[in-house]
């Protein structure tokens, strides 16, 4: 069967919409997470917590809202730990965030051993009526699954609330310049919790996408690593909404090239192929700090991955 | 001790404290303190650092609760826990450390935390501070990030912050530390604005000029007590001085510059010297400069001016792009730090707390630091501890330097003290050429003495002194030469006698005269 360029083009756009889905979902989260200060280094484990935790839901209840909305909770509860951790405790950071990814790790791995073999119905695509039939962006962006429309619907929703209402500008303050928003009698740790649990809850929500639209079945270590490249997207996106979506897309893309060169039969090795998503962050990386040291503009919270500690002596 | 009589002529009392103690482990910073703020007054808390005042401040504007005594607003007593209650009765704190958000607008940081519906109406908010700005001549541009804001102009932002609140009673937290001698002018004049509008004013500061210029009551706090509160009719310079500091004023008057005996040998030559900065854009541009053994050449400029690079080329830590450094006849293309320790470089840097000291360790670790390969601290080849204590100790008796033990750790002591553990490190090396940057910012009149004191006797032992400030008065009282720096080049240089402080003021702003 012989596919037209265009086609191809068109059937690598879906692909790399539906790979980039659970990235957008996961930066998504730790943009909200990180704007108030707080790294979560514990995504990989959170999606996979998420993801085994929707695909038991589906298994057992058949009800896809109730996986996604459980994935969330329970992702949530255990961003929670996080949380305790590094707000109320002011431990390290990047060690609770590490101790995260471990912890999720194993335990999806434990309860997600009996659970392979079994599948689940995928989610259909739903074709937006008139949107749908707009040539080449149509069918690559609204004929999707609901999550993705819900994914669209989240980018906007952060980014309004993060730079157009009362809220927005108090969590970004408070990963700003935490010791200023205490002066003023704004809650610190308030905000914090609120920002790593709903992050968290993303995060989980980007786990659910794996077995519910990619895989249809469970295997150990199911994200394979998304989690990490998510982490690095929340740099790259400098922490905004709507670049979260272009590196989302961009290496959803790449993922799919990826997939699309393997089927077609091209000789490139597997592992370069499976290494170029993670190339690619390293490369992106680089060229985004460089060019953030040349223009002197630092995006980054200034406070990320500090505790806030009240009446220090200066 | 010798409270005034309050006349029933006078304002009412919007602000009275009493009985207020403070305690924090092992320190009383705030003593059974007393004290009122009449409305439309300006009422000045002077002390020594460390005598309690930005404490007692903390106390009025929520940060810290007291432990004892009470406090009363319009003659109601209040007990606050945090600071949106002072802030929710008409206290407003204008904090030394600015407290602003650096990547946010000048609104976005006006308007945090203050009321505002939950989608911000950016449009109508920035109209209200620009009506307020007018009003208390607090001109700024709204939509401005703060990081591009001059110190003057965050300070603006500071009062703006605390005017928008509402607040009816204002505490400046030693306002004109960070000011250049015009920016000091014009926050004179928002005062008095201020004023006129019926705010009443708690100024901390111990620059004595502005202090009885500006005040019309001081009251003098030393080591958390109340030692006199003083119509400024009543009292002078002098006086307060003596309360202040009680014998040690005597001490604390600062020694003339005395001539130089030795040869005055070159020792330092920049010939169009140019660096950039961190971040790659250009920090110094064709830089010439020359000091002389037994000189010091003062330079005054607004910081942020290339004073930083400045520092760095000449201590060896910053590679130059263009030009000649000469260091005692020897041209030097790319030193090391190490190279001009060697050479006998002493460097007290700007930011003492981040690169003069190693703040978790103790008084006596930071003296081996640099001089770690001194025999002396060592038995055989292992530090003794013994011998490093032993040191430390005699070093903090010449030093005066006051801390429980040498074995204190350094970051938790004062800034004066601070600085003289610096000082004594760097003087117990040979030395030819001392760099001293912002020496005695923030510091309290006897420490700045000390400071100076011992500035001015390097010199006479024939060293050649850079002294980069902002302080003009520090400037005149030690300079011989005066050179002035504005965004990386040098605008003019001048011996002392032909400079001015208007002329030196004019060309810190980048005119040239």
């Amino acid at each position: 069967m012989e596919i037209t360029g265009i086609e191809w083009f068109v059937l690598i756009g879906i692909s790399a919409i539906k790979m980039g889905t659970p990235l957008l979902f996961g930066t998504l989260g730790g943009v909200i997470s990180e704007r108030s200060g707080v790294i979560n280094l514990g995504m990989e484990g959170l999606m996979l917590v998420g993801a085994l935790t929707a695909f038991v839901v589906d298994l057992r209840f058949g009800s896809k809202i109730t996986a996604v909305c459980m994935a969330a909770l329970v992702a949530g509860l255990v961003t929670t730990i996080h949380a305790v951790v590094s707000i109320t405790l002011r431990a390290n950071q990047i060690a609770s965030g590490l101790a995260l990814t471990l912890f999720g790790t194993g335990l999806s791995g434990l309860f997600g051993d009996r659970l392979i073999g079994e599948t689940v119905v995928s989610l259909n695509n739903i074709p937006i009526p008139g949107f749908s039939a707009i040539p080449i962006l149509g069918p690559i962006f609204f004929n999707q699954d609901i999550m993705v429309y819900f994914s669209y619907f989240c980018v906007v929703l952060i980014w309004f609330v993060l730079f157009k209402t009362t809220l927005g500008l108090n969590i970004r303050s408070v990963g700003e310049a935490p010791e200023v928003c205490d002066a003023i009698g704004l809650s610190v740790a308030k905000y914090r919790y609120a920002c790593v649990i709903v992050g968290g809850m993303l995060i989980g929500v980007a786990g659910a996408y794996f077995p519910m639209v990619l895989t249809s079945f469970w295997v150990d270590n199911l994200t394979a690593g998304r989690g990490w490249i998510a982490v690095a997207l929340v740099i790259f996106a400098f922490w905004h909404p709507g670049k979260a979506l272009l590196g989302a897309y961009l290496f959803g893309a790449a993922i799919a090239l990826q997939l699309g060169l393997q089927t077609m039969g091209i000789a490139v090795p597997s592992y370069f192929l499976e290494m170029f998503p993670y190339i690619l962050t390293i490369a992106v990386l680089t060229a985004v700090t460089i060019r953030n040291q040349k223009s002197g503009a630092s995006v980054m919270p200034a406070s990320l991955g500090l505790a806030f500690f009240r009446g220090e002596k200066h | 001790m010798q409270d005034e009589e309050i006349s029933p002529t006078q304002a009412a009392i919007v602000l009275e404290l009493q009985n207020v103690s403070k305690v924090f482990p092992g320190v009383i910073a705030n003593d059974h303190v007393n004290f009122t703020l009449r409305q439309g007054e300006i009422h000045t808390i002077l002390g020594e650092n460390g005598a309690g005042k930005s404490t007692l401040m903390n106390v009025i504007a929520g940060l810290y609760p007291p432990d004892g005594g009470d406090i009363f607003i319009d003659k109601k007593k209040v007990r606050f826990t945090n600071p949106r209650q002072a802030i929710l009765h008409g206290i407003g704190m204008v904090h030394q450390h600015f407290m602003l958000v650096r990547n946010h607008t000048v609104t976005e940081n006006i308007i945090l935390g203050t009321p505002q519906p939950p989608v911000l109406d950016l449009k109508r908010v920035n109209q209200v501070i620009q009506e307020l700005g007018d009003k208390y001549g607090l001109t700024v541009s709204p939509d401005k990030k703060i990081q591009e804001l001059s110190v003057g102009e965050q300070q603006r932002v500071e009062i703006l912050k605390v005017l928008y609140r509402g607040a009816k009673i204002l505490i400046l937290d030693e306002p004109t530390a960070v000011l250049t001698p015009q920016e000091s002018e014009a926050l004179y004049k928002i005062i008095e604005n201020m004023v006129a509008e019926e705010h009443s004013i708690i100024f901390i500061s111990h620059k004595m000029k502005e202090v009885i210029s500006l005040s019309d009551r001081i009251t003098v706090l030393s080591r958390g007590k109340v030692l006199a509160t003083l119509d400024k009719e009543k009292t002078n310079a002098k006086e307060l001085a003596k309360i202040m500091m009680g014998d040690e004023a005597v001490r604390a008057m600062p020694v003339s510059a005395s001539s130089h005996s030795k040869a005055m040998e070159v020792v330092v030559r920049m010939e169009k010297i140019c660096a950039d900065d961190d971040r790659g854009h250009q920090a110094l541009k064709d830089i010439d400069l020359e000091i002389r053994s037994g000189q010091i050449v003062g330079l005054a400029g607004v910081s942020g001016n290339g004073q930083a690079q400045l520092a760095e080329v000449l201590s060896g830590i910053r590679a130059i792009t263009a030009g000649n450094y000469y260091y005692c006849g020897e041209s030097l293309q790319h030193p090391t730090v190490n190279d001009m320790i060697i050479r006998g470089l002493g460097y007290i840097p700007e930011d003492r707390k981040k690169f003069g000291i190693a703040g978790h360790l103790s008084i006596a670790n930071n003296f081996l630091l640099r001089d770690h390969k001194n025999p002396d601290f060592y038995n055989q080849q292992f530090l003794s501890a013994h011998k490093v204590n032993e040191y430390g100790r005699v070093k903090m008796e010449e030093f005066d330097i006051r801390a429980a033990s040498e074995k204190m750790q350094v970051g938790l002591l004062s800034g004066g003290n601070i600085q003289k553990t610096i000082l004594a490190r760097e003087s117990s090396r040979p030395l030819k050429f001392l760099l001293a940057s912002q020496p005695i910012r923030g510091l309290d009149v006897n420490a700045t003495a000390f400071i100076q004191q011992t500035i001015l006797k390097a010199k006479s032992e024939g060293l050649a002194v850079l002294l980069i400030t902002e302080d003009l008065d520090e400037l005149f009282l030690m300079s011989d030469h005066i050179y002035v720096i504005c965004r990386g080049e040098i605008v003019g240089h001048m011996p002392k006698k032909e400079a001015s402080t208007e002329r030196i003021g004019l060309m810190m702003t980048g005119m040239k005269t």
